[in-house]
Order: C-alpha cells, then sequence, then structure tokens
C-alpha cells in the first residue's frame, strides 16, 4: 500500500498510512508499540511525524494533546483518593509524598501538600503514565525536557526526551527490574536484597545502590554506562557469562553492531545534563527550525537562497544563537537575531 | 479486557476509572463535539458525565459489554439535556430532535473546531478545494475511524483507489495551508 519506504516519509506519507493514523489516535497497541519505538529510533523524522500528528488530530475532531492532558489531569485530580493509596501506587502518587506523610504532623502535611500540588502537573504535562497489559507500567517522555520521577523504591529515576522506561507492577516486591528504550540516569537507592536491574537491548547493568547514566551516542551505534557512585555490574545477554564490573568515574563503551564492548576511564563533564545535548543527524532546515521551536521557543526563518543543505552537528549547553551561528558558519550562512526569531540570510 | 475493566470501576477502582476515561477521552470528544459544535460544553460534558459513573457506580450494571457505546449513548442523553437546559425557548422535548436531524456536516464540524477566526477562514478556503469524493473519505479514515478496506466497502471503490485519495487529499490540504505553517504547531502544543 506504501509508495515510499519508511525511512523516506514526507509528512503526506504519514498522513495518510493507516498504522500511524491508528497511532495517533490510540487505536491498536501493536501500532502504537511500533511507532513508538520507531520514533525513538529514527528521531530525525519527528519533525514530520509531529506535524503529521497535529494535523491527524485536528481533522479526527480530537483535543490538541495539552487540551487532552489538562482533562487527564482535572479527572484524576476530581476523584482523588481519600485514604492513602496502597503500597503499589504508580510512581506519580509517590511524587505527593503520600507515603512519607504519616510521619509528619497535621499541620505540617496540609501546608506540605498545598505546595507540592503544582508538581504532578509538571509531571503530566512533560510525560504521561500509560497502563499497558494488566501488569507492566510504562513511562514515556514526549516533552522535549528530562523527566524526573521516583520509582515505589525511592530511586530516582531522570528520562531524557523521547526515552521510555516500563517495569511490572509489582516492581520492588521480586525484583527491581525496569526496560529502557533510550536514554536516562538513575539514582539507585541502597537495596541489599534486590539488585536494581536496567536492560536495554543487549545490555543489562546490575546495580547495588548507585548513580548512572546509559546514554546513546554515534547515530544511536554506541551506548554508553556511565557510573558516578557506587558499582555497577555490566554484561551483554548475548556473551556467555562474560561481564564488566564498573568503579566510579568509569564507563562501559558498547558497539551495538560489533557486539563489542570494553570499559575506559570517565570524568564528569560539570553538570552536563541530558537536557543540554541537542543533536542534528543530517537534518535540513524545517527539521532544525522545529527542533529549536520544541527546546527554546524561538522561530527559525529562511530567507537565504540556499536551502539544500543538511545539518549534522551536536551542541552542548549552547544557547539557540550559539547554536544557529555554528550552524551558519558550518553551512556558508549568515543569520541575524531578532527577539524571539533567528533569520536566515 | 474492556468490560473487565467496567466491573473494576463499579467495584471502586479508581485506576480501571481513569484507564477507561483515558481511553475513550477523545472518541467521546469528537462525538460530543459533532454534536454541538461546542469545545467547552463537551468537554464539560464529558467531565459532568465521569463524575456522574464514579459517584454513582455502586449502582451501576457491572456487565456493560460495549463500553463505548454505553458511554456514547449516556454522552448523548447528557448533552441533549444540557441544550435543552440552555434552550429556554423550545421545550425540552425537542431537544432530541436537534441532535437527530440538524447534523452538521464534516466541513462545519472542522471549521467550528479552528479557535481563532483567521484559523476558521484558510480552513474553509482550503477544503473548498477538495472533491466530494476526497472529503469523504477523508470523513470516514479520521473522523469514523475506519481501516481502507472498510471504507473500500462503503464507497465501492478499491483499497488502493481509497488511499490514493486520502492521500492527494493531504497533499492539496497541506499545500493551501502552507500559508499558515503554525497551524500544525498549534493543534500540537
Amino acid at each position: 500500500m506504501n509508495k515510499r519506504r519508511i525511512g523516506n516519509y514526507q509528512v503526506e506519507d504519514f498522513l495518510a498510512n493507516g498504522s500511524f493514523i491508528n497511532y495517533c489516535l490510540h487505536q491498536n497497541r501493536e501500532d502504537e508499540r511500533f511507532w513508538d519505538e520507531w520514533l525513538i529510533a529514527n528521531p530525525e523524522k519527528r519533525p514530520l511525524a509531529d506535524q503529521a500528528m497535529g494535523m491527524i488530530s485536528m481533522l479526527s475532531l480530537n483535543l490538541p494533546e495539552k487540551e487532552y492532558r489538562e482533562e487527564l489531569l482535572r479527572m484524576s485530580m476530581a476523584v482523588k483518593p481519600a485514604v492513602v493509596p496502597p503500597v503499589n501506587q504508580p510512581s506519580i502518587l509517590r511524587f505527593l509524598n503520600w507515603n512519607k506523610s504519616s510521619e509528619i504532623s497535621r499541620s505540617r502535611k496540609r501546608r506540605l501538600t498545598r505546595y507540592l500540588v503544582p508538581a504532578p502537573v509538571i509531571l503530566l504535562v512533560a510525560g504521561y503514565l500509560l497502563l499497558k497489559g494488566p501488569g507492566m507500567i510504562e513511562k514515556y517522555n514526549q516533552g522535549s525536557l528530562p523527566l524526573s520521577f521516583t520509582l515505589s523504591d525511592n530511586t530516582v529515576v531522570t528520562l531524557a526526551s523521547h526515552s521510555k522506561l516500563s517495569y511490572t507492577r509489582d516492581f520492588g516486591s521480586k525484583e527491581r527490574k525496569v526496560n529502557l528504550l533510550g536514554e536516562a540516569s538513575f539514582q539507585v537507592r541502597k537495596d541489599g536484597i534486590h539488585p536494581f536491574i536496567v536492560c536495554e537491548d543487549d545490555l543489562v547493568a546490575t546495580v547495588l545502590g548507585t548513580e548512572f547514566t546509559i546514554r546513546r551516542e554515534h547515530n544511536d551505534s554506541v551506548m554508553l554506562v556511565e557510573l558516578l557512585k557506587g558499582r555497577l555490574r555490566v554484561e551483554t545477554t548475548g556473551s556467555s557469562g562474560s561481564f564488566i564490573i564498573l568503579d566510579p568515574h568509569e564507563r562501559v563503551v558498547y558497539n551495538r553492531y560489533d557486539k563489542h564492548i570494553f570499559k575506559e576511564a570517565w570524568l564528569a563533564e560539570g553538570s552536563v545534563s541530558l537536557s543540554n545535548r541537542l543533536v542534528f543527524r543530517q537534518n535540513n532546515f524545517e527539521e532544525i527550525a522545529a527542533r529549536m521551536k520544541s527546546v527554546f521557543g524561538i522561530t527559525l526563518v529562511n530567507r537565504s537562497n540556499k536551502k539544500n543543505w543538511r545539518f549534522t552537528g551536536e551542541f552542548t549547553n549552547s544557547t539557540a544563537k550559539e547554536i544557529i551561528e555554528n550552524i551558519c558558519q558550518v553551512e556558508g550562512l549568515n543569520s541575524e537575531s531578532g527577539e524571539d526569531t533567528i533569520f536566515i540570510k | 479486557m474492556k468490560s473487565n475493566q467496567w466491573g473494576c470501576i463499579v467495584v471502586g477502582d479508581r485506576d480501571a476509572f481513569l484507564a477507561v476515561y483515558e481511553s475513550h477521552y477523545q472518541a467521546l470528544f469528537a462525538y460530543g463535539f459533532s454534536l454541538t459544535a461546542n469545545r467547552e460544553l463537551t468537554k464539560d460534558s464529558i467531565q459532568e458525565m465521569f463524575l456522574e459513573i464514579w459517584q454513582t457506580r455502586t449502582t451501576l450494571n457491572k456487565e456493560v459489554e460495549h463500553v463505548r457505546s454505553y458511554l456514547f449513548t449516556w454522552l448523548r442523553r447528557k448533552i441533549s439535556s444540557e441544550l435543552g437546559r440552555s434552550n429556554t425557548e423550545k421545550q425540552h422535548a425537542a431537544s432530541m430532535d436537534i441532535l437527530s436531524s440538524d447534523v452538521l456536516s464534516y466541513e462545519d464540524l472542522l471549521i467550528a473546531f479552528q479557535q481563532s477566526e483567521e484559523d476558521k477562514h484558510k480552513l474553509h478556503s482550503a477544503l473548498k478545494k477538495l472533491s466530494k469524493g476526497q472529503l469523504e473519505v477523508i470523513r470516514l479514515k479520521f473522523f469514523e475511524n475506519l481501516s481502507y478496506p472498510e471504507i473500500a466497502i462503503r464507497t465501492g471503490l478499491s483499497p488502493r483507489t481509497v488511499y490514493n485519495l486520502v492521500y492527494e487529499a493531504m497533499c492539496h490540504l497541506r499545500e493551501s495551508m502552507r500559508i499558515l505553517p503554525l497551524l500544525s504547531l498549534i493543534s500540537l502544543l
């Protein structure tokens, strides 16, 4: 039915693809899973897919995502449980400190609750909790900023944009195992009986009280597991029992294609977090403009006749102006900054 | 699975309640909007309806087989009584007729869904450029949510032709709306 290979899809191809429409309208679990994962693996296609999603939502008379999330939040606030929820609650509620509230005196509890009310707003807008299947909880961060949340064992997870974490509903009772797709960092709560296990692709990281990050680099072909504190054991599922033990400030580099794995020294670069990194891979003007809009809120206008360029590069802790100036330098263009707009000439 | 979830609501499972709300919300909104052409009224009616469901859950039928059509019927009743209340001149008996006879066309609904006058205007002229056939297939595809084979049966065309009609319609729409590239961004944000 499809004229093009999916990798060459333009907005129209997404718009007419039955499976993609099902994905946007949440009509079919299989399709949702497929496109969630496809978009994580092909981040450069996201601006096009986003455009198509906006159009599909409009043609289907569906509420825009933001309004829809607000309605969901309104309802979950309206039917808030009156009593302290049971132990295996979704972590959205943990964020409110419900469990700890029993340790705090009544008056203080009330004050604390009031202060904390805005927290779930941020959480729900930035990412959302999917309840898939009877036993699985999935967290997918569809916002452009990293999403931090606490698991039921008090492990703090920071999930990068367009990454997904899933775990079973009974997480923590027998084992603490999560599946990751994308990038995340973890501050794992120490628990000698239940090791914390992160699985991503062929990599399995097993930890006992530690802080570490899993990243992907070089067009997703390389995965990094970087350790800040504690001790970490990393193994590949394919290998026959071989593993690497990491000490702080060491990292594992894993090449997903030749399955080569080794460890090297690594220095944490100050406060560089997943949030401040912007990666372009062979992106054209429209794609870059969409990213700049979503990350910085600025509008990029192309006033140059040169339109056939694609940019590849990575920025850390840069301003919108610096990024555009850099791109212009590489592509032989000029730029001029207005208030919320940058012009390329 | 679905009817199972419904049974859980009746016994007071809040997670099941919110999961049902989440999974049917957009379909209910589209349906409600097609009856009212009024965004806020539709949102409020859905909200009120679900609060009623939650508050009266113990008295509800446990064995609802088709949750979606059950909710659609409930929403339709809710909206018609809402419209009847606001419509002081007409008797409430007439409100049911408003819903069944005076159905707005898909194009009218799409335009009414836009929030600014400028967007309404742009979409109006963009839709005017589509053929009757193109409009019908995009209505069946996006609003009625039918699959390509289902639309083929409904229209008597081949699935390939239906796909091509949708594809062409999308090209035309995007072409004429490129004047307002912000539109897709706005509906996203």
